[in-house]
């Protein structure tokens, strides 16, 4: 075996080792029984078409993206906040429309706030279900990498990258405290941005 | 448009009169870097600004452009350029590609200040200043820093084509970069991170290149003057790759002229950035760690063939890996649980899903493995191993950037309840765009179909 497939290789195995002890730390934190349908189903059956009454970190994460996913809002950002409370991680903490709110009353593209509790250096990926699609595809190339090593794979995690930047791209392009998207923006084209500034400093 | 394609005619004829006297006019990508270098003085030599914003100002430059048109007839070079940035210019005017943050508006101070014949110590680099003074009554030239990045970012892909002998189309192995929407966020602001990461990406390349495919070295001094000016942290992120980059590129060159180049060029950006230097409250505000940085630098180069600098470069490293962990004991030491917050913050940023900062990390990472596993030699495997080292030098150093801009919310203490879009966060995370546009291009070696497993082996 060549020079250059054994670095290939160890390093790749030492990211999929580190990634590995990553994962499982997050499955001992954050634990995988949101992806069960009983929380779904309760927030299905008693918020029916409504924003569910939130208190004392009694909905999950995932459970309330499941609920509002279904509607087609445009504009739903999840904040998320350190907490140092084990009961409260990946957990719903607060939401900016009051509960009770009839989704047929919200506007399609109206900004919907919720905030979401992690523990400091433990990301919630385990919530976020595009970006498990993408991690699988990640861990089995790396896996394929490193078992296939003549071969460069390289490329397919070019494909990868570009398709799931492609696909969450609208969805990034928004600010986080606002409906507004950053791009396009009027208000940095040459005459705002010298009037506006002229404007603040006369 | 009268004003913006004279306004973009100002900004480009001392670039175009530098490429006839270091004879790069081939490579048309450079212009904008070398009309970047020039302006750069106007932040310490106040009264080049009347060259900007007065009539007899503007007729000088306008009769040096007209020579040059006359007696060079670079018809090219001058089309592609303004071409190219009105362009970006088109496109902002129409869509509004800009991201503005605070610094903008920092900038945009500073450069009326410069333009009102005032130095400014914002601690913003002189580079950056010179991105907003290019404006009259009726105009303001905004997209200069997209402009400028772009340019040289072409200008080094096209360079790696062309050493590694592969097909243009795999230029297109950098596109998915662009999508990540943190990447494109940034380089959507009027910040240099971008222009000075592909000033970096060149330095690499030059290095990298056989001594008789190399640009004239004249070219490679400004180019280095022009990244330690760029970024008033350069100094410190990138000291050690200097080390490797500069030992490696003078390797057989030891004239004393030679020496006096690297000490112009490495003093030089002290000078340009003086005033910014001398402001602001962080270790970049401390003017003598520069000093000393770039006389030391000098020094371990003048010194270069001697055994004991050998021993240094050649496990240069080590000692890298043993100054970080030692940054992080005194760190801890000095900050004790905050030190630790910091750390985490600034991991749970880059590995979050927002703006897309985990598939940024992830492929910094990956793109950091095959290059280090397409090695030809020694010299390239420690240079990208000194990459991942930059990078955890980023992160262990956050501590001292987050105690000074962290104000209450880090000297607290208290996590419970913070967002995790700190905004103390963002300079180390910037740095870390920085650092991964500076190999991106280099992404196109990985795709080199011609590159075999004997090659990298030898």
């Amino acid at each position: 075996m060549s020079i250059f497939n054994s670095k290939i290789r160890t390093l790749a195995s030492i990211l999929l080792v580190l990634l590995t002890f990553y994962l499982t730390i997050l499955i001992s934190i954050y634990g995988l029984s949101h992806f069960e349908d009983s929380e779904v189903n309760y927030l299905n059956d008693n918020f029916k078409e409504s924003i569910p009454n939130i208190f004392a970190c009694n909905f999950n994460y995932f459970s309330i993206k499941e609920h509002l996913n279904k509607e087609g809002f445009e504009h739903i950002r999840f904040r998320k906040i350190i907490s140092t409370d084990e009961e409260c991680f990946g957990k719903i903490t607060y939401t900016g429309i009051s509960p009770g709110t009839k989704f047929n009353t919200i506007e399609r593209d109206e900004y919907i706030e919720f905030g979401v509790k992690q523990k400091l250096g433990y990301v919630l990926w385990l919530y976020e279900k595009n970006f498990l699609v993408f991690l699988f595809f990640f861990l089995i190339l790396m896996i394929f990498q490193i078992k296939f090593v003549q071969k460069n794979f390289f490329i397919y995690f070019l494909i990868l990258i570009f398709t799931y930047s492609f696909i969450n791209f609208d969805k990034h392009n928004m600010y986080i405290n606002s409906a507004k998207h950053y791009f396009p923006n009027e208000n940095v084209q040459n005459s705002s941005l010298m009037n506006n500034w002229f404007y603040n400093n006369d | 448009m009268i004003d913006q394609l004279f306004l973009s005619v100002v900004f480009l004829t001392p670039g175009l009169l530098i490429t006839e006297f270091l004879k790069t006019q081939k490579n048309i990508f450079l212009t904008s870097s070398f009309s970047a270098f020039f302006w750069s003085f106007s932040a310490l030599v106040i009264e080049m600004n009347y060259i900007i914003n007065t009539s007899i100002g503007n007729s000088i430059i306008s009769l040096v452009f007209l020579i040059w048109f006359l007696k060079f007839r670079n018809y090219k070079n001058l089309l592609y350029n303004l071409f190219f940035i009105s362009t970006l210019e088109i496109l902002n005017n129409s869509f509004g590609i800009l991201h503005l943050v605070s610094t903008t508006t920092n900038t945009l101070e500073a450069a009326v200040q410069n333009l009102n014949y005032v130095s400014s110590s914002t601690n913003v680099s002189a580079v950056q200043i010179s991105f907003l003074k290019f404006f009259n009554s009726n105009y303001i030239l905004a997209t200069l820093p997209q402009y400028l990045g772009f340019s040289l970012l072409i200008s080094n892909t096209r360079s790696i084509t062309k050493i590694e002998g592969i097909s243009k189309k795999y230029m297109f192995a950098i596109v998915p970069a662009f999508l990540i929407f943190c990447v494109t966020l940034e380089i959507a602001t009027i910040r240099s991170h971008f222009f000075s990461s592909q000033i970096l990406c060149l330095l690499i390349i030059e290095t990298f290149k056989n001594k008789e495919k190399r640009m004239n070295e004249n070219v490679f001094f400004i180019f280095l003057c022009l990244f330690l000016s760029s970024r008033l942290e350069n100094y410190y992120l990138y000291y050690p790759l200097l080390i490797l980059l500069l030992t490696k590129y003078l390797h057989h060159k030891n004239k004393i002229s030679i020496s006096l180049k690297l000490l112009l060029a490495s003093f030089l950006p002290i000078i340009i950035n003086y005033y910014s230097l001398s402001g602001g409250n962080d270790l970049r505000g401390d003017i003598r760690i520069a000093i000393a940085l770039v006389l030391l630098l000098n020094i371990f180069i003048f010194f270069k063939n001697k055994p004991v600098i050998n021993f240094v470069v050649s496990h240069i490293n080590y000692f890298f890996t043993i100054a970080i962990v030692l940054l992080a004991f005194i760190n801890f030491v000095i900050y004790d649980f905050k030190a630790l917050h910091s750390w985490m913050f600034l991991i749970t940023h880059l590995l979050d899903t927002h703006r897309g900062w985990v598939i940024v990390t992830f492929y910094f990472l990956i793109l950091l493995i095959y290059l280090i596993g397409f090695s030809n030699n020694i010299f390239e495997k420690r240079f990208f191993i000194n990459i991942f080292l930059t990078f955890v030098l980023i992160v262990i150093s956050a501590p001292l950037h987050h105690s000074v801009y962290g104000f209450e919310q880090w000297s607290t203490g208290i996590i419970d309840g913070m967002a995790i879009y700190n905004f103390f966060d963002e300079s180390q995370t910037r740095s870390f765009l920085q650092l991964f546009l500076s190999i991106l291009p280099f992404s196109l070696i990985i795709m080199n179909p011609n590159k075999n497993n004997t090659e990298a082996k030898n």
